[in-house]
């Protein structure tokens, strides 16, 4: 996953830049380490961070809401730090496959308004736009990432 | 269905707590989604 990876597996002209997201594996991409880069667009370096993951059970990813601490990578208090927002895929195997299940908890809302630069939004307003938001791109990702995987089954 | 097609998650799967909860004590919202997948967790 990631802008500078294989892609979002949503909407590629949105988040990832009009270039397609893959739909095959990668080989170099499957190994995967606390604190990489999972970019939310192409050249992005400050969203999504890999906060922790075990493979085949859950990866979450996280955005830094306050300044690096200067804590080691993989800390507690370096987790601390991704207050701005996470994202969190979880599987478990079920009778026919897998129920893939994604819970995103956004702390705060900050955007980037042109002239203004960057914003904070309140919280009405974010719990307001965020779900709709959300919602579309998240269910187009889970879906394509259903496909995607459905269609590699030997 | 409808739950399938919107990505609902469960009533269980929004109450449960999962790794990364915990940074963010009082989010603004938490938004849950899931769906079924005829493959292997190793497999997603």
């Amino acid at each position: 996953m990631g802008a500078d990876r294989a892609g979002w597996y949503s909407y590629d002209r949105l988040e990832n830049g009009g270039r397609k997201s893959s739909d095959t594996v990668i080989e170099s991409l499957q190994t995967i380490a606390v604190g990489n880069l999972f970019s939310a667009l192409p050249g992005a370096t400050d969203a999504f961070i890999l906060t922790a993951f075990e493979p085949g059970e859950f990866m979450a990813l996280g955005v830094r809401g306050r300044d690096a601490t200067g804590a080691a990578v993989g800390t507690e208090a370096w987790r601390k730090e991704f207050d701005r927002a996470n994202w969190t895929f979880t599987l478990s195997a079920i009778a026919d496959g897998t129920r893939l299940h994604v819970r995103a908890r956004p702390g705060f809302l900050v955007l980037r308004i042109p002239v203004f630069g960057l914003v904070s939004v309140s919280g009405w307003v974010a719990r307001l736009i965020a779900p709709p938001v959300h919602f579309v791109m998240q269910r187009r990702q889970l879906n394509g990432l259903r496909r995607r995987a459905e269609s590699a089954r030997p | 269905m409808l739950n399938s097609y919107l990505c609902r998650a469960t009533a269980d799967e929004n109450a449960r707590e999962l790794p990364g909860d915990g940074i963010i004590r009082k989010p603004l919202c938490q938004l849950d989604h899931a769906i079924d997948i005829s493959a292997s967790p190793n497999d997603v």
